[in-house]
């Protein structure tokens, strides 16, 4: 059973939650009217969430510095966190992706759209609870096993890095407030494949979080958010107005990833390369999602590796 | 066949859930209508203040956090005009409180908020 904490100052709105979860089999939810009384239930243990849903603009404590708290919390780093508010503003909602939420819903809500908003947070809750399970698990412990190189991972901890689903649903709500500002981008480092074959997961995670790090100092005056795809590579999303230009990046990367002090243990090091997709934005007419548009930033990708002759994407 | 019967569980299941949300929408509703008196009084109140020229910080705080409520819950309990004004009230006090708002606007979307939760409370069952 799907337990819900929903977090609202406005009781007649924790009412209504209720409700309307209730009614679609979502019987395990509790309402704290304030943010001081979730991080009381979370703390004791009285409740302790696979889905929380928080209200933004409460007194004392707003749901963005909630958001940043629970994240604080190890158990709850990762449980999907879904902002319901009423505040549409566009700095309202980089903030609380920023802080770490996982989606965002605009009150009023159509009640059918936020039960497939939970569902889909609840189901995020359920494979985040699988993978934990497995990799605790004896067997997987014993073995030194390779990270597997088109799965992307969550990178945790780095302003700004979200999951793929996490940006869609960013992009989804920015397109909202701002029908044409975004533009999205793929970005590969097209030594990974070797290096994920010749390292542990671990390392390879450890590689790939680095690098989603310096990504994020070059592209963190551009209000960048960015996703790993997996296989290297990563989707940045920002608004249009404040992304340098691609020669800019390419060399502001180049420059960060080769760091002459970034060695490793034994004194050697990768040279690494950069490789940048065409800029895409949303498109106009189509209702393309935001899953769509990271697909077509990376498809742009992949026709800049035919063009140049070279395989990025599915290096052996 | 075990498909057939598993879709016809999951239409009756959707049904059961649609009858058990709309009539718990009814009853949020009925909360609201009954939470809009309160709100009502404490508008008035702060309406009175502000075209006598009395309005306090506290009292637009009140105004604030009220009209921030409506324009919350009205909307999905089937008053979206009431939660418009609630919106327009809600934005033009926090304006006023930032950068300064005329009292004449203040007082005149205020009033058109407190008049059509007067409508909305004498058209109720």
């Amino acid at each position: 059973m799907t337990v819900i904490l929903a977090v609202d100052d406005d009781p007649a709105i924790g009412h209504l939650l209720n409700e309307i979860l209730s009614a679609f089999g979502y019987k395990s939810t509790t309402v704290a009217n304030s943010a001081t009384e979730a991080l009381r239930l979370i703390a004791s243990g009285a409740v302790s969430p696979d889905v929380i849903l928080l209200d933004i603009q409460m007194p004392e404590m707003d749901g963005i510095e909630l958001c940043r708290r629970i994240r604080a919390i190890p158990k709850h780093s990762k449980t999907p966190i879904v902002m319901l508010t009423a505040m549409a503003e566009k700095s309202y909602v980089e903030d609380a992706f920023l802080a770490g939420a996982t989606d965002y819903v605009t009150k009023p809500f159509d009640p059918m759209a936020l039960v497939s908003r939970v569902r889909v947070a609840a189901m995020l809750a359920e494979e985040q609870k699988k993978a934990s399970q497995v990799a605790v698990s004896p067997s997987s412990a014993r073995t030194v096993e390779h990270a597997d190189f088109a799965h992307p991972f969550v990178i945790d901890e780095i302003p700004g890095v979200v999951a793929a689903n996490v940006l869609c649903n960013f992009i989804e709500q920015m397109r909202r407030i701002e029908r044409m500002g975004l533009v999205a981008f793929a970005i590969n480092v097209p030594q990974s494949a070797q290096i994920c074959a010749r390292v542990t997961r671990a390392q390879y995670e450890s590689f790939v979080t680095d690098l989603a790090a310096e990504i994020m100092e070059v592209l963190v005056s551009a209000r960048a958010f960015i996703a790993h795809m997996g296989r290297g590579t990563f989707v940045a999303v920002a608004p249009k107005s404040r992304v340098p230009d691609r020669g800019t990046i390419i060399d502001s990367l180049r420059a960060a990833i080769n760091d002459p002090d970034r060695v490793y243990s034994d004194g050697t090091r990768d040279v690494l390369d950069v490789e940048l997709g065409q800029f895409v934005s949303p498109a106009l007419i189509s209702r393309e999602s935001g899953a769509e548009l990271l697909e077509r930033a990376v498809a742009k990708l992949n026709r800049l590796d035919l063009a140049t002759n070279r395989s990025t994407l599915n290096v052996a | 066949m075990w498909r057939e019967r598993q879709e016809a569980r999951d239409v009756s299941m959707k049904a059961q859930s649609m009858m058990e949300l709309e009539s718990a929408l009814k009853r949020v509703a009925e909360d609201f209508r009954r939470g809009l008196r309160e709100r009502l009084e404490v508008l008035e109140r702060n309406e009175e203040a502000l075209v006598f020229g009395e309005l306090t910080e506290e009292g637009i705080r009140e105004v604030q956090q009220h009209s921030h409520r409506i324009r919350g819950l009205a909307a999905m309990v089937g008053y979206p005009k009431l939660s418009a004004l609630g919106e327009k009230v809600e934005q033009e006090f926090s304006d006023a409180m930032k950068s300064g708002s005329s009292r004449e606007r203040l007082v005149e979307v205020l009033s058109a908020l407190v008049d059509e939760i007067q409508d909305t409370l004498e058209a109720s069952p």
